[in-house]
C-alpha cells in the first residue's frame, strides 16, 4: 500500500504543471528558475513532512475536489484540443475522459493504484526517451540575464511548492495519513525540475514567453538516431498520465466524501458540462490561468482548515 | 449487458474520428513559397508517390491564400513534414514565422530560406533537396531562426537562395530588413564565430593555396573594455601543392601560423562589415547585456582583438 500510494502521488504531484504551472513559473523566474525549483522543493518537502492531514467526510471537501477536478479537466481538454484533436469540440474531447474516470472510480479503490503503477512505468520510459534525445539541444547560453526581479523568483518557488503539494493533500485519508511522501516528493520534484530546466535551456527566455505549451514545443525537436521524428504527440503522454491520475484522485476523494458513491456518476458529467461551458469563453480560461495560484492557494487553505478543524473536534 | 453498453458507447466516442483524415486526402506539404505583392501569393509543393506537384493560391491573408489552394484540390494541407519555407524579400518574416509557430500541426525542424526569385520549382522534390543541402551545410533551421527573431539584442541570419537556385550566401538582417548578404568566405567565418563546424578556409603558403576543413571548433568571447574573440579549431588538410612537404613538422607549424593570420584577417574584415551595416548576427549585444546588464555601449562601439589557434590533426591518406 505504501509503495502504491507513493507511486500514485509521484504522478499526482506533477499534474498541475502542464499547461499552467510550468509555463507560468518559467515566465516569472526566467534564468533564475533553478533557484525557484530548489527553494520550492525544500518548501514543498517541509510542508509534506510537517503538515499532518486527512480528509474527512464533508460537503466542503466535495466542493473543493470538484473545483480541482474542473481545473484538471480544463487543463487536459485544452491540451488535447490544442495538440491532438484540433477540430473536435471540447465537450466531445471530455466525454471519453469522463467515461474512463467513471469506469475506474466505479471499481474498488485499489484499481486506481494499479492504474498508477502501470502509467508510472510508461511515464518513466517516455521521460527517459525525451531526456536522452533532448539533452543535446540544451544550451546554458539560454540562461542569460533578463532583469528578473528577486520577488518573482521567490513567488515562483512558493507557487512550485503549492502546485506540487496540493494534489497530494486530496489523497490523504485515515489509511494514508501517516505514509511519508517526502522521498517520492523530492524525486517527483527533481524529474519535474529537469523538465523546467530542459525547456528553458532549449527555448530561452524569448520563446518561453510566447509559447502556450513550451514543454510540448521542445518535444518537437526529438529526433532519435535521425530517423524517428515527429513523435511529440506520443512523448507528451507523460503529461496526460499525470493529469488522468490527478482526476482519478479528485474523483476518488469526492466519492469518499459523499454518502452514496454512485453520486459521482451524476456529478462528474455535470463537472464536464461546467468545464465545457468555461471553455466556450476563452477569457475564462485566461482568468483561470492568470489567477490559478490564488485559486489553488484558497483551495489549499480551505482544505486544510476544514479538515484540521474536524479532526480536532472528533 | 453493462459491458456491451460501455463497448457500444466507446466505439462511437473514443475513436477520435472528428479529426480523421484519410492519408489519400492529405496533401503533405514539402515546401512553401511565399511572396507578397498587393496580396499573399503562395505556392505549395505537395509530395506525391514518386514526384511532387505544386499548387498556387493567393489571398489578403496568408491563411486565406492557403484556403484558396484547397479550393482547387480535394486534399487538406498537412504541414508536419515540411522541409522548407521559402520567402521572398517582400514578405514580413516575423509575421510569417508567427503564423507557422501558432499552428500545432507544423514541425519546427524545417529550413527557412530567403529567395531572390519566385521561379524555383523547376525540378521534382525541390523542398527535400533544399533541406538536404542546408542540413549538410549546418545552416540554421526554423527553430534556430525563431530564437533570434524574438531576441531583441540579436539580428537574424537566414540562408539566401539565388537565381541559379544555389545557397551561396546568407542574408544578414538589421532588425527587420536585410543589411547585406554574406559571401561564401564570410559564411565560413560566420560558422567559426558561431561555433559551427564545416568551414573551409584557404590560405597561401609559399605562394601556393592551402585549404583546410574545420572539424572541431571552440570560439569564446571575452567582454571587457574591448572584446576578445578566441578561436581554437581542429582541422583536416584537404588540398595542398605536392611540392610542399607536409611530413615536415616545421612546415605544418608554418601552415598553421599562416592559417591563424588568414582567419584573424578575415574575421576582422567580417566584424568591420557587421559594425558598418549594424547587423548583429553574432548576438554580441546579447552577450554584452548579459554581462553588463545594460547596453550603454553596443557591439559597434567596441574594439575587437582576435586570437586564433589552428591545430591540423588530419591530412588524409598521403604521407606528404
Amino acid at each position: 500500500m505504501k509503495r502504491e500510494f507513493n507511486i500514485l502521488n509521484y504522478l499526482n504531484s506533477r499534474a498541475l504543471f502542464m499547461g499552467i504551472g510550468l509555463s507560468k513559473l518559467l515566465i516569472q523566474a526566467h534564468e533564475y528558475i533553478w533557484i525557484s525549483l530548489i527553494l520550492g522543493t525544500i518548501i514543498g518537502a517541509i510542508l509534506i513532512h510537517f503538515v499532518k492531514f486527512k480528509m474527512k467526510k464533508s460537503l466542503l471537501n466535495v466542493v473543493i475536489c470538484s473545483i480541482l477536478f474542473v481545473i484538471g479537466l480544463n487543463i487536459l481538454i485544452n491540451m488535447i484540443s490544442t495538440m491532438y484533436l484540433t477540430e473536435m469540440p471540447k465537450l466531445l474531447v471530455g466525454i471519453p475522459i469522463i467515461l474512463l474516470v467513471m469506469y475506474i472510480l466505479n471499481k474498488r479503490e485499489v484499481i486506481i493504484y494499479r492504474v498508477a503503477n502501470i502509467l508510472f512505468v510508461l511515464n518513466i520510459f517516455l521521460y527517459v526517451v525525451a531526456m536522452l534525445s533532448l539533452v543535446s539541444d540544451f544550451h546554458l547560453e539560454n540562461f542569460t540575464y533578463s532583469n528578473t526581479p528577486i520577488q518573482n523568483v521567490i513567488f515562483s518557488a512558493l507557487e512550485f511548492a503549492l502546485f506540487s503539494t496540493l494534489p497530494t493533500l486530496i489523497t490523504r485519508d485515515e489509511n494514508t495519513a501517516n505514509i511519508s511522501l517526502v522521498k517520492t516528493y523530492i524525486i517527483s520534484a527533481i524529474t519535474m525540475g529537469t523538465w523546467f530546466l530542459l525547456t528553458y535551456g532549449i527555448l530561452g527566455a524569448n520563446l518561453v514567453d510566447i509559447y502556450r505549451y513550451p514543454e510540448y514545443i521542445i518535444l518537437k525537436k526529438i529526433s532519435i538516431m535521425n530517423f524517428l521524428e515527429n513523435i511529440e504527440n506520443i512523448v507528451s503522454f507523460v503529461w496526460l498520465f499525470d493529469i488522468i491520475i490527478f482526476l482519478l484522485c479528485n474523483g476518488n476523494a469526492i466519492k469518499k466524501n459523499v454518502d452514496n458513491p454512485k453520486v459521482i456518476n451524476i456529478l462528474l458529467p455535470i463537472l464536464l458540462l461546467i468545464t465545457a461551458f468555461i471553455n466556450r469563453f476563452y477569457i475564462l480560461i485566461l482568468y483561470i490561468y492568470k489567477y490559478s495560484s490564488i485559486i489553488l492557494l484558497i483551495l489549499a487553505i480551505l482544505l486544510f482548515v476544514a479538515n484540521k478543524k474536524r479532526h480536532q473536534t472528533s | 449487458m453493462k459491458k456491451l453498453i460501455l463497448l457500444f458507447i466507446t466505439l462511437f466516442l473514443v475513436t477520435g474520428c472528428y479529426n480523421y483524415h484519410d492519408l489519400n486526402e492529405l496533401g503533405i506539404a514539402s515546401s512553401i513559397l511565399i511572396d507578397y505583392t498587393d496580396q499573399f501569393e503562395v505556392t505549395v509543393e505537395i509530395l506525391e508517390d514518386e514526384k511532387s506537384e505544386t499548387y498556387k493560391g493567393s489571398g489578403k491573408t496568408l491563411d486565406n491564400a492557403f484556403n484558396n489552394i484547397i479550393l482547387g484540390t480535394e486534399r487538406d494541407l498537412y504541414y508536419n513534414h515540411l522541409d522548407a519555407i521559402i520567402l521572398t524579400e517582400n514578405v514580413n518574416v516575423k509575421d510569417i514565422i508567427s503564423y507557422f509557430m501558432r499552428n500545432p500541426e507544423v514541425n519546427n525542424t524545417f529550413y527557412l530560406v530567403i529567395t531572390e526569385t519566385t521561379d524555383i520549382y523547376k525540378e521534382d522534390k525541390f523542398g527535400k533537396t533544399l533541406s538536404n543541402i542546408l542540413k549538410r551545410d549546418n545552416m540554421s533551421n526554423f527553430f534556430d531562426i525563431t530564437q533570434t527573431l524574438f531576441e531583441e539584442n540579436q539580428d537574424m541570419a537566414i540562408p539566401y537562395l539565388n537565381r541559379q537556385l544555389k545557397i551561396e550566401s546568407i542574408a544578414a538582417y538589421d532588425e527587420q530588413s536585410i543589411a547585406f548578404n554574406l559571401s561564401l568566405e564570410e559564411i565560413d567565418i560566420y560558422k567559426l564565430l558561431t561555433n559551427n563546424t564545416g568551414s573551409n578556409i584557404v590560405t597561401s603558403y609559399e605562394g601556393e593555396n592551402v585549404e583546410i576543413k574545420v572539424n572541431e571548433i571552440t570560439t569564446k568571447y571575452k567582454l571587457n573594455d574591448e572584446i576578445k574573440i578566441a578561436i581554437e579549431l581542429e582541422a583536416s588538410l584537404v588540398e595542398i601543392d605536392q611540392t610542399i612537404d607536409t611530413s615536415n613538422l616545421d612546415t605544418i607549424a608554418k601552415i598553421e601560423e599562416s592559417l591563424n593570420k588568414e582567419i584573424v584577417k578575415q574575421t576582422a574584415t567580417f566584424i568591420d562589415k557587421l559594425k558598418y551595416t549594424k547587423s548583429d548576427i553574432l548576438g554580441i549585444d546579447k552577450m554584452l547585456y548579459n554581462k553588463f546588464h545594460n547596453l550603454l555601449k553596443t557591439f559597434e562601439d567596441y574594439n575587437y582583438e582576435i586570437e586564433v589557434k589552428t591545430h591540423i590533426n588530419k591530412k588524409g591518406l598521403l604521407l606528404k
